[in-house]
């Protein structure tokens, strides 16, 4: 519990910092945000109203102090684009971001898994050969291009597949595999690596000892131990997905959060922008505590000493 | 040959280097009488553990076994070498088991020391459930001396200390009560104080089980506490073999002569350890003359040239070494 | 170290380097590339911009090796010339990156305190937001170009730099010799030089190996998406972002940079697991 709570005041600390990054960043820019807003007829009397009701007219760092408190109580601001909150916006969009993450989660998972074990299993064999380079050309290729590919294969050449999202969940699939793939190698890679360590433990010639054949002492003692550090590895995922679902969901047309901070610059809208890198902050944050919880319960060493 | 229970006949084990295999050991003959506690000598390195792990079938896929390995069982006498894997691991646990170096590391860190033991009955099959796997595993953890079994049975590996979890890796191997006990240096990594319990728990247990064991190490004061007999290996070969007791009273190769010169005594002249001269050469090496002829104090000639064969000194004690015949003591 | 010592690890590491064939065959298709986008200007006749309305979206033949695209541009001088380009971006940001995130990494593991704990948050803040969001947040502000392109690439990648160079320094700190340096009188600075900086080397090399590919990947990724590197200069990712529509019409147009994009990424993560397999074995899980 305390390691627990020591973790989270870790974590608060960084999205203040993420805050403060992001906002200071988005401001450096020259110019005044309140006659972008407005087009270029208004008098200075409106340009200098506007300014003060989005509290412009204070020093950067009263704004700053302002943002936080409102961010606190949920609020992220105005869009300009929009005209719309834009916690409301990023609440709208965020479902079909984490629709499409946890299905590609899954999919990278179980092939990253599979592959990387039987990887490790066969290590130096056809298997291996077959699959270890497969999982380099996993992390290696761009979500564009196996976007790109599978539209071309499952739309174009055999029309299995719709070409863009249309609600239904089988339009997911494609961009679950394209968004998938990248973390699918990365996961095999660390399974693979990890599980040969774990094969090469003393507990595992005990385990042979005992009478249980070389594929059960796998699965049953070796397999555990190898993926703790994998499952440690998954905030880390997450935060490739979250990158790589900017280009899918502009691909695919999810109006995901992607597509919100995409179509953000191209529309000049900084609060949205604003609001959409620091909720990901936020998620990522959120999946990094997900992931000590869940390495915590997997390992009994650690979760014995944050019970005491 | 009805009382031997376990015979390896010239036995090689070679590893796997680049595209060389390194041999490692070099055809070995040991033979484990029924009910007897088997002693296998040697430093670091000179091929007793993969010897042992031979038996087991637990080398890695790199490693090459060459000769018969002879398990005479109640009716009939198998090779284990030819054996597929699913009947070799039969075997394991119920006939043969074994127990490692390393207490730390042998034991898997993410389950539960009394879930660990249960496993091997489970695997067997043979308990009908959990609960009397349970039963059967909480009895034998007191048996090895660990108290509040019941307790102990849920803790994890990393709360137990060397000793502890060396009973449990006994508990282990004992609980199918097998015919025959592979300890690989089995109190290297513990405490002096704690090895002698260790031990006594070994004996014990072998003479109410009527097991038969082959001690593996490198420590001459375990082989004289527990053997009955012992096997001097080194660089990959037997150099004698004897009764503990002709031994530790006659030794005659000059590698046994430096291995118990070098236990300290009290008394001894602490100025002066006595050890053996040079450094073990590295593994793998083939040599044409005896192997410890670069070590060894009287260096004659004709062992750098020739291997002296097996010699018979009693009807239990055998030297490889040119020394007993130029003594004249052939029998 | 002693210079001989040295001399004789440069030696085996050489005889190691050319006994993996993963690294010597990725060593010289990056050469190769190398060499080819260096002498793009002489293998071809055409201009990377010079329009041909002409001859648009002409399939591979007739002069044009791999066709030509919507403005009747020769894709094939342009693939090359943006193989120029994401070598620069593969190797220039990579370069600064590493450097940032040495100095922060082993400043925060030799002072410890204070400077540990500013250091390694504001690498935890940079890795706490997708280095997509990050690097969104800077174009926005400076603008989509190469320049803007390569301060994102160093943003997004010192943190993670730091983080593994400080695990590794630290590790190098425990280290007897160095604790024997400082009893002997040497001063901090001295050891920083002498002991760690050379140990560090080798999970420096394997680092820099390792983020090359990253880097182009990210590039290609935001000038896809029309943010990063604007027209009319040229980049493989731009390419492919640009050709989209003519995906099921012209394949080609997609395939030619992708396919380029592919195989440097692909080179370049070969050439890092082979170099981390021979210099740092230890460290599997960058």
């Amino acid at each position: 519990m305390k390691m627990l709570s020591k973790r989270l005041i870790g974590v608060i600390i960084v999205l203040i910092g993420v805050i403060a990054l992001v906002f200071v960043m988005l401001r450096v820019i020259p110019g005044d945000p309140a006659s972008v807003l407005l087009n270029e007829h208004v008098s200075q009397e409106n340009i200098d109203r506007l300014t003060q009701s989005m509290g412009l007219d204070k020093s950067l760092p009263e704004q700053f102090v302002d943002y936080l408190g409102h961010a606190v109580r949920g609020d992220l601001g105005q869009s300009y684009f929009f005209k719309q909150p834009v916690t409301a916006l990023i609440l709208e969009a965020f479902p079909y971001t984490l629709k499409l993450t946890l299905l590609s989660i899954i999919f990278a998972w179980t092939l990253g898994i599979i592959s990387g074990v039987i990887s490790a299993m066969y290590n130096e064999k056809f298997l291996d050969y077959i699959f270890r380079p497969a999982a380099l050309l996993g992390i290696s290729v761009p979500v564009f291009i196996v976007a790109l590919f599978l539209q071309y294969l499952f739309y174009f050449r055999f029309s299995l597949l719709p070409l863009t999202y249309d609600t239904s969940l089988l339009s997911l699939i494609m961009p679950a595999i394209a968004l998938g793939w990248n973390s699918a190698g990365s996961v095999a890679r660390l399974m693979r690596s990890n599980l040969m360590e774990q094969l090469g433990a003393p507990y595992m010639d005990t385990a042979l000892a005992k009478g249980l054949l070389y594929k059960k002492a796998v699965l049953v003692h070796a397999l555990r131990n190898a993926a703790v550090p994998v499952i440690s590895m998954m905030a880390l995922q997450l935060s490739g997905m979250l990158s790589g679902a900017v280009i899918t969901e502009s691909i695919f047309s999810i109006p995901g959060l992607g597509k919100l901070a995409l179509g953000a610059i191209q529309t000049r809208d900084m609060p949205l922008l604003q609001g959409t890198v620091i909720f990901t902050a936020l998620l990522i944050a959120i999946g990094n505590i997900v992931a000590d919880v869940l390495a915590t319960i997997l390992n009994p060493k650690i979760r014995q000493e944050s019970n005491r | 040959m009805s009382d031997i229970l376990l015979e390896l006949k010239d036995l090689k084990v070679s590893v796997r280097k680049d595209k060389s295999y390194l041999p490692i050991v070099k055809g070995v003959d040991i033979a484990v009488p029924k009910g007897e506690i088997v002693g296998l000598v040697g430093e670091s390195g000179c091929g007793k553990s993969m010897s042992a792990k031979s038996i087991m079938g637990l080398l890695p896929s790199s490693a090459r076994v060459e000769g018969s390995i002879f398990w005479h069982g109640k009716d009939e006498t198998t090779d284990l070498t030819g054996l597929k894997e699913k009947e070799l691991r039969k075997m394991c646990g119920p006939e043969i088991s074994m127990i490692f170096q390393e207490p730390m590391t042998s034991l898997n860190p993410m389950m539960r020391i009394g879930d660990q033991v249960a496993e091997v009955l489970l695997v067997h099959k043979l308990v009908k459930n959990r609960n009397e796997a349970r039963e059967k595993v909480i009895c034998l953890l007191s048996e090895v001396g660990i108290s509040e079994p019941e307790l102990r049975y849920r803790s994890y590996p990393h709360e137990f200390s060397g000793g502890m979890r060396q009973r449990v890796m006994i508990a282990m191997a004992m609980i199918c009560e097998p015919k025959l006990l592979i300890a690989d240096e089995p109190t290297t990594a513990l405490d002096v104080t704690i090895e002698a319990q260790i031990l006594k728990l070994i004996r014990q247990m072998c003479t109410s089980h009527n097991m038969s064991a082959i001690i593996i190490t490198h420590n001459m004061r375990v082989v004289s506490q527990l053997c009955d007999s012992v096997y001097v290996m080194y660089m990959g070969r037997i150099m004698e073999r004897s009764s503990v007791r002709e031994l530790f009273e006659n030794p005659l190769h000059p590698y046994t002569k430096g291995l118990l010169s070098s236990i300290p005594k009290i008394g001894d002249n602490p100025e002066y350890l006595s050890t053996i001269p040079g450094n073990i050469p590295e593994a793998g090496k083939e040599a044409v003359g005896c192997e410890f002829c670069l070590r060894c104090s009287d260096d004659e000639r004709k062992c750098f040239f020739e291997r002296p064969g097996e010699t018979k000194i009693s009807e239990d004690h055998f030297v490889s070494c040119f020394c007993v015949e130029r003594e004249g003591r052939i029998s | 170290m002693k210079k001989e010592n040295r001399q004789k690890s440069e030696h085996e590491f050489l005889r190691a380097f050319l006994q993996n064939k993963a690294a010597v065959i990725s060593t010289v298709i990056i050469l190769l590339i190398i060499i080819l986008s260096v002498l793009a200007p002489f293998l071809t006749r055409y201009d990377e911009t010079g329009q041909d309305l002409l001859n648009r979206l002409m399939p591979p033949g007739n002069g044009h090796i791999f066709g030509t695209d919507e403005l009747g541009r020769d894709v094939f001088t342009r693939v090359f010339y943006g193989t120029r380009v994401s070598l620069l971006i593969g190797l220039f940001p990579t370069v600064l990156a590493v450097a940032v995130g040495t100095v922060a990494g082993v400043c925060a593991a030799h002072f410890k305190g204070a400077a540990d704990f500013i250091i390694m948050r504001l690498a935890d803040v940079m890795l706490s937001i997708p280095g997509m969001l990050l690097a969104m947040v800077v174009l926005y502000t400076l603008g989509g170009s190469l320049t803007s392109v390569i301060i994102s690439l160093i943003l997004m990648e010192w943190g993670g730099i730091a983080v593994v160079v400080r695990s590794a320094a630290l590790e190098i700190q425990e280290c007897e010799y160095v604790t024997a340096a400082a009893s002997i009188g040497a001063g901090k600075l001295w050891i920083i030089l002498r002991h760690i900086l050379p140990n560090l080397l080798p999970t420096l090399i394997v680092l820099f190996t390792l983020n090359i590919p990253s880097s182009i990947l990210s590039e290609s990724s935001l000038s896809f998406l029309g943010i990063g590197i604007q027209p009319p200069q040229v980049s493989l990712g731009l390419m492919t972002g640009t050709s989209r529509q003519y995906l099921f019409s012209s394949p080609h147009l997609v395939l030619a940079p992708a396919v380029m994009i592919l195989l440097l990424v692909l080179s370049f993560n070969f050439l890092g697991d082979a170099l981390r397999d021979i210099l740092d074995p230890e460290r599997k899980t960058l």
